[in-house]
C-alpha cells in the first residue's frame, strides 16, 4: 500500500504500464487486426495477468513479484509479434496473402511493447520510497 | 542502486527477452518452409563417398550455354528488352504520332507513374534489382532529355498508390491537379516536343482490382485527376503519348476525346523492358505486340464480372464456420458461379456479335448493356479493342495458303504469306488463326456452348523489311477444336456441319472474315465501321458427322467422362443457376445470391475446423497395417539410378522405393532429401516473371507478343538462370485464366483465352524440361480470382471446367512435359483443390498422364486427404511430426502407401532434372539435419535461456543472502 500513497517512480512506472496494458485489451478486441479477423485470448490472457500480478504486488509485496508481471508483457508482446507478422509481412511485399489490419498490428506492438519496457524499467526502481 | 535491484533488473529483462524470443521462435517454425526457401536452405549436401575430398565433379546431364551467371544475366536482359519490345502493343497511333521523330529532343513525362513506374506487381518472385533501368533512363539513354523540374516534383510527392493491401482503400495515387504549381507548368516550355503521360493501375496477390475505389468508381476507368492531367497536356502540348502501365485492362474509351495522338500499352516492364518501351517510342524497334484480353469499353460489362469478387452464402453468418479455416483467412463462407460459362472475354463479345449479325438469340436485347447507346446491345459501342488487336509502323498483308489435314497425326497443318506492304518501316507480324465451329441444334439440345470465334494457333515473321514476305506454318490439334458435350456423350465432340479456320489481324476481324464466308451482311468493326469482310482469308471444311469417339481417349489411353458434376451449383441446389448460353442472351449472367444448402454447410464445416492430419480423413476400414508397406529394404539402388527408368517398369521403381524409410517418406512430403538412396534436396524457384536475381517483364507481356519461339526463349533463360542458382524446380509458368479484367494476377498469366494459355504452357514447360528445370506450372487450377481465393468455393459447368481453368493448364503436362505443379487455394465445388481426387487423380493423373509431382501453395496444411488424392508435397507450415505421428500411432498403412506411391512422382520428377549434375554413386548425398538458421536461432535460445537462469538464480542468492543477513 506504501507504494500508493508514496507515487513512487516504481509506481508512476507500473501505473503507466497496467493503464497501456488495459488500452491493449480494449484496442485490440475493438479492431481485431490479426489475420482472420481476431485478437488472440492469449494476449487479452498474459496482459490481465500482467495487471493482476502488478496490482497484487501493491498489497503482498514481494520483491521478486514485479518480474512476473514483465514476462506477461514480455509475453503478449511476442505474442502480437506471433499473430502480427502475417500482417506486416504483407505491407512489406505490398500483398494480402494473410490479411489483418497492418495499423492495428502496429498500434498493438506499440501498445505491448511500451507496456513491456516499462515493466522491465520499474524492476530497477524501488516500490518504496 | 542497490545489487539486490540491479539484478532483479537484469533477471527480469532477460526473462522478459526469453519470452519474447520463444514466441519469435515459435514463428520463424511456423514458417519453416518459407524461410528455407528464402534462404534456399537445404537439408542435404554432397560428399564424396571415400569421404575424401574430390576433384571431380561427376556428370553433368545438363550443361548451360554461359560461361558465369553474369554471362546468362546479359543474355536475360536481352530477350526482356525484345520482350518488351515485342509485347507492348500500340492502341492508338493517329498522324503516325509514333514513332518520335528525330526532332523532338526534350520531352515532359507526366503522371506519377513516370516516376513510381509499375515495373512490377505485387506477388511471389524477385524485385528489381539496383540495375533496374527507370523510364527515364531508358529515354535519356535514347537521346530523349526529360523535364527534370515535373520528374522531382514527383520524387518528392507524398502522393501513394493503394492496392487495398491490408484493406486500405484503392487508390490510383495519381496527383490532384493542384500539384501542377505554377513553376511546374511554365517547365513546360522547354520540354515541349511532346509529352508523355504514363498512367497505372495496380493490383496484386491476394488483391485483386477494384469495381469501386477511393473515388467511388471502377478502378480500371478514367479518375478525375487524369482527366484534369490530360487537359493540363492540352493546353501546353501539340503531340501526346499516353503509356499504358498496367497489366489489368483498363476502360481506354477517352483516348479521343482527349486528344490522345498515341497510346501504347506497355504491361509491367520489369528490371529491363523499360529499354524496349524507348526502342519502339523512338522508332529503333517496330511495335507487333496484340493484345491478349478484349478491351471492352468498360469493363464492368464482361459476363463473367457479374459474378466475382466478394460473394457469401446468403446464410454465410448463420453457418457458424468457426474462424480459423484452412487457411489464414476464412473463406469458408465465400463462393463464386461462374455463371458465364465458356463466355469468358472475348468468346462473349463477339459470340454476341455474330448472334446480332444473323438475329439469333435475342442477342440485340437489352441484357448485359452497359455501354451501348439506345435500348439495343451495340458490340461497337461495347468494344473498344478486341483480343489480338495491335497496331504496327508498317502494314501487312496476310494470305491464307493452305490448309492440310493429317489424318495419323490427327493435326491441321495451315500456312500463311505475310507480306509487308509499307514504304518505310521493317516490322514483324503475327498471324492469328481461328476456328468458328458449328453451332447445331444437338449443342443447343445438350447446352455444349459455343463461341463464334476461338483462337487455335499463331506465329510471327522475323522482321520484314518493305516488300519482303515470309511464310509461316501453323500446326493445330484437332483436338484443340473439340468441345466437352457433359449432357450427352460425355467426352469431347466434333459437331457435324461447317467448320470455319480463319485469319484476322484480330479475333472480331477474323470474326468477320467468317460471317462473309457465310454471307452474313451487316458487318462491323469495333468503330462501328461498315467492313465486308474477307472469305478469301477462311478455309471451309466439313464433319459430315457428329464425332463423338475420338477424343473421349486421352493421351494415355484413359477414358473421359464427368469428373466435376458437383463443383456445379446445379448438383446440390436444383436449377439454382442458369447459365449463359447463346440460345437466349436474356440468360446474361445476373449476380448470384444463394444459401447454401445444409448438405453444403457440413462440409464446408469439416473443411474449416482447426487443420488436423487427419482432419475429415477416415481411415478405410480394409486399411493394411504400415508393417505390410514394405520399406526400408537394401536393394543397392540410387537416386541416379533411376534416370532412364521407364515409368511403367514396375517392378524396378518397387525395388527403388521400397529402399526409402517412413522418415524419408515424411520427409519428400515436404520436399526434402533422402539419404538412403542418395537424394538431395532440391531448391525451388516461384514466379514466373523472375528467375535468379532478375525481374522479368510480365507473363502477360511475353503472351502479347504472340511469338512462340521468344516464349521458348524465355523459358530457356529462366532455366538458365535457374541452373546457375541451384535451382531445380521453378513454380511457374502462371497458367490461370485472366477470367475477368479486374482479377489481381492478370499480369503474370498469359490471358483470358485458355487456348493462347495452354500453347504458351507447352512451349515454355517443354524448353524447362530441356534444360532440366522441372516445370511447375500454378495455381493449378481456379484461382482465376484473388478476393476470397483462400478457399473459395467455385461453382461452373463440367464444359466451362474442361475448355477454361482445366485447359489453360492442360497443354503444359500432356505436351509441355511438365513435371510439377502448384494447386491452387481454390474449392471445386466444395473439394479443397489439393485434395481433389478428380482433378489431381483421375484428370491430371489419369486422363493427362501426368508424371510429375504435385505441392500445395504455400501456407495451405497438410492433410491426409491431400496425400490420398495425388498431392505429394505440402507447400505449408511444417506438420510432418503431425503427419508421423498420425501414421504410426494409427497404424495406417493406407496412408503410408500412398507417401510411398507419391514418392515416385517426386523420383521421376527430379531424376530428369538438373538436381542430378554432378551427381554419381561417388557422391554421397548427407542429411544435414537441422537447418543452419534453426541452428542459430536454437543456440540463441539456448543461451539466452542459460543466462536469464543464472541471472535468476543469482538474484534468488542474493535475496536469500539478504533474508540471511535480515535473520
Amino acid at each position: 500500500m506504501a507504494a500508493l500513497s508514496q507515487k513512487t517512480k516504481w509506481f508512476y512506472l507500473s501505473l503507466a504500464s497496467a493503464v497501456l496494458a488495459i488500452i491493449a485489451i480494449i484496442y485490440g478486441l475493438a479492431t481485431k487486426g490479426f489475420p482472420g479477423d481476431f485478437f488472440s485470448e492469449w494476449i487479452v490472457v498474459t496482459l490481465l495477468l500482467g495487471i493482476a500480478v502488478q496490482y497484487a504486488n501493491i498489497y503482498v509485496h514481494f520483491h521478486w513479484v514485479p518480474i512476473l508481471s514483465a514476462v506477461c508483457y514480455g509475453t503478449s508482446f511476442g505474442l502480437v509479434i506471433l499473430y502480427g507478422a502475417p500482417t506486416v509481412a504483407d505491407k512489406y511485399w505490398g500483398i494480402t496473402y494473410s490479411g489483418g489490419n497492418f495499423n492495428a498490428v502496429l498500434t498493438y506492438l506499440v501498445l505491448t511493447g511500451i507496456a513491456m519496457l516499462l515493466a522491465v524499467a520499474l524492476l530497477f526502481f524501488n516500490q518504496d520510497k | 542502486m542497490s545489487k539486490k535491484r540491479l539484478w532483479r533488473g537484469i533477471a527480469g529483462a532477460l526473462a522478459v527477452l526469453m519470452s519474447v524470443v520463444l514466441c519469435t521462435t515459435s514463428l520463424a517454425w511456423g514458417h519453416a518452409a518459407e524461410i528455407d526457401n528464402v534462404l534456399s536452405a537445404s537439408s542435404t549436401a554432397r560428399e564424396p563417398s571415400s569421404g575424401e575430398a574430390s576433384e571431380s565433379v561427376g556428370p553433368v546431364y545438363y550443361e548451360s550455354y554461359y560461361a558465369s551467371y553474369d554471362e546468362a544475366k546479359l543474355a536475360a536482359r536481352a530477350n526482356n528488352v525484345q520482350v518488351e519490345e515485342e509485347g507492348a502493343v500500340l492502341l492508338k497511333n493517329d498522324n503516325n504520332a509514333l514513332p518520335l521523330d528525330s526532332s523532338v529532343k526534350s520531352v515532359t513525362m507526366l503522371g506519377r507513374a513516370s516516376y513510381d513506374t509499375i515495373y512490377r506487381n505485387s506477388s511471389a518472385g524477385v524485385r528489381t534489382g539496383e540495375d533496374l533501368v527507370t523510364l527515364k533512363g531508358a529515354f535519356e539513354s535514347a537521346g530523349i532529355a526529360i523535364n527534370e523540374t515535373v520528374y522531382n516534383a514527383y520524387a518528392q510527392s507524398k502522393t501513394k498508390r493503394v492496392a487495398s493491401v491490408n484493406f486500405e482503400e484503392f487508390d490510383i495515387g495519381e496527383e490532384s491537379i493542384d500539384f501542377y504549381t505554377d513553376s511546374i507548368v511554365s517547365s513546360f516550355a522547354d520540354y515541349n516536343d511532346a509529352a508523355i503521360i504514363v498512367l497505372s493501375r495496380t493490383c496484386g496477390e491476394g488483391i485483386d482490382c477494384s469495381a469501386s475505389d477511393v473515388d467511388g468508381i471502377n478502378q480500371l476507368s478514367l479518375h478525375q485527376d487524369e482527366k484534369d492531367l490530360l487537359n493540363l497536356a492540352n493546353q501546353h502540348f501539340t503531340k501526346i503519348v499516353v503509356l499504358i502501365n498496367s497489366g489489368n485492362a483498363m476502360d481506354l474509351g477517352w483516348l479521343d476525346e482527349y486528344n490522345v495522338d498515341a497510346c501504347l500499352w506497355i504491361g509491367e516492364p520489369g528490371n529491363y523492358g523499360c529499354e524496349g518501351v524507348a526502342n519502339v517510342i523512338t522508332g529503333k524497334a517496330t511495335p507487333s505486340g496484340k493484345l491478349s484480353d478484349a478491351y471492352a469499353t468498360d469493363s464492368l460489362s464482361s459476363a463473367a464480372v457479374q459474378n466475382s469478387g466478394n460473394l457469401k452464402w446468403t446464410n454465410a453468418d448463420a453457418m457458424d464456420l468457426g474462424m480459423i479455416s484452412r487457411t489464414i483467412i476464412d473463406t469458408s463462407g465465400k463462393y463464386v458461379v461462374q455463371a458465364e460459362g465458356i463466355y469468358v472475354g472475348y468468346k462473349y463479345y463477339e459470340t454476341r456479335y455474330e448472334d446480332c449479325v444473323l438475329g439469333q438469340g435475342d442477342a440485340e436485347g437489352d441484357y448485359g448493356i452497359y455501354a451501348s447507346q439506345g435500348s439495343n446491345w451495340n458490340y461497337a459501342d461495347e468494344m473498344l479493342y478486341p483480343f489480338g488487336y495491335g497496331l504496327s509502323y508498317t502494314t501487312f498483308d496476310q494470305t491464307l495458303d493452305s490448309v492440310v489435314f493429317n489424318q495419323e497425326t490427327r493435326t491441321y497443318s495451315v500456312t500463311v504469306t505475310v507480306k509487308n506492304t509499307g514504304a518505310t518501316y521493317s516490322g514483324k507480324s503475327v498471324v492469328q488463326l481461328y476456328v468458328q465451329s458449328p453451332y447445331t441444334q444437338y449443342d443447343k439440345d445438350n447446352l455444349v456452348e459455343k463461341s463464334a470465334i476461338q483462337l487455335v494457333g499463331f506465329n510471327k515473321t522475323k522482321s520484314l523489311a518493305p516488300g519482303e514476305s515470309q511464310t509461316l506454318a501453323i500446326e493445330v490439334d484437332e483436338y484443340l477444336l473439340a468441345s466437352y458435350d457433359a449432357n450427352g456423350y460425355e467426352s469431347y465432340i466434333l459437331d457435324a456441319g461447317d467448320w470455319y479456320f480463319s485469319i484476322g489481324d484480330d479475333s472480331h476481324d477474323a470474326l468477320n472474315n467468317v460471317l462473309a464466308a457465310k454471307k452474313a451482311v451487316g458487318l462491323y468493326d469495333q468503330s462501328g465501321n461498315a467492313v465486308a469482310g474477307d472469305a478469301a482469308k477462311t478455309y471451309l471444311f466439313t464433319y459430315d458427322n457428329l464425332d463423338a469417339t475420338t477424343y473421349k481417349t486421352t493421351y494415355s489411353g484413359a477414358s473421359i467422362e464427368n469428373r466435376l458434376e458437383d463443383a456445379d451449383i446445379n448438383f446440390w441446389i436444383k436449377d439454382a443457376v442458369v447459365y449463359l448460353t447463346r440460345q437466349d442472351w436474356s440468360t446474361f449472367p445476373k449476380t448470384i445470391l444463394i444459401a447454401a444448402i445444409q448438405e453444403m454447410t457440413d462440409i464446408l464445416k469439416i473443411d474449416n475446423q482447426e487443420l488436423q492430419i487427419n482432419e475429415a480423413y477416415i481411415k478405410p476400414a480394409d486399411s493394411p497395417s504400415i508393417d505390410n508397406v514394405v520399406l526400408g529394404k537394401k536393394n543397392g539402388l540410387t537416386f541416379v539410378d533411376m534416370k532412364s527408368a521407364d515409368w511403367d517398369d514396375s517392378a524396378l521403381w518397387e525395388r527403388f522405393l521400397s529402399q526409402l524409410t517412413i522418415d524419408e517418406l515424411i520427409s519428400i512430403a515436404k520436399g526434402g532429401g533422402a539419404q538412403s538412396v542418395n537424394l538431395p534436396q532440391p531448391k525451388a524457384a516461384d514466379g514466373g516473371d523472375g528467375a535468379g536475381d532478375v525481374q522479368f517483364v510480365a507473363e502477360i507481356v511475353a503472351a502479347s507478343t504472340f511469338n512462340p519461339e521468344l516464349a521458348r526463349a524465355r523459358a530457356d533463360i529462366i532455366a538458365e538462370l535457374d541452373m546457375w542458382s541451384g535451382v531445380s524446380v521453378h513454380w511457374a509458368p502462371g497458367g490461370n485464366l485472366h477470367r475477368t479484367p479486374f482479377s489481381g494476377r492478370n499480369f503474370e498469366y498469359f490471358s483470358e483465352d485458355s487456348i493462347m494459355s495452354y500453347l504458351y504452357e507447352v512451349i515454355m514447360c517443354e524448353a524447362m524440361q530441356a534444360k532440366g528445370l522441372v516445370a511447375a506450372p500454378k495455381h493449378f487450377m481456379g484461382n482465376d480470382q484473388e478476393t476470397n481465393r483462400r478457399g473459395i468455393a467455385i461453382f461452373t459447368t463440367e464444359q466451362t471446367w474442361r475448355e477454361g481453368a482445366l485447359r489453360g493448364f492442360e497443354g503444359a503436362f500432356t505436351k509441355g512435359g511438365a513435371l510439377g505443379t502448384m494447386t491452387s487455394y481454390s474449392r471445386f465445388g466444395l473439394t479443397f483443390s489439393a485434395e481433389s481426387k478428380a482433378v489431381n487423380n483421375e484428370i491430371l493423373h489419369g486422363e493427362w498422364g501426368f508424371k510429375g509431382y504435385t505441392i500445395t501453395d504455400f501456407g495451405s496444411g497438410s492433410t491426409a486427404d491431400m496425400y490420398t488424392s495425388g498431392t505429394v508435397q505440402s507447400g505449408g507450415s511444417d506438420r510432418s511430426k503431425a503427419l508421423g505421428t498420425y501414421i504410426y500411432d494409427n497404424d495406417d498403412g493406407y496412408l503410408l502407401q500412398h507417401l510411398k506411391d507419391n514418392a515416385k512422382y517426386w523420383v521421376y520428377a527430379f531424376v530428369r532434372s538438373n538436381l542430378t549434375n554432378g551427381l554419381s554413386n561417388d557422391i554421397q548425398v548427407v542429411q544435414e539435419g537441422t537447418s543452419s538458421w534453426k541452428t542459430a536461432i536454437i543456440a540463441a535460445d539456448i543461451i539466452l535461456g542459460v543466462l536469464a537462469l543464472a541471472s535468476i538464480a543469482l538474484y534468488a542468492l542474493l535475496v536469500y543472502k539478504k533474508k540471511t543477513e535480515v535473520a
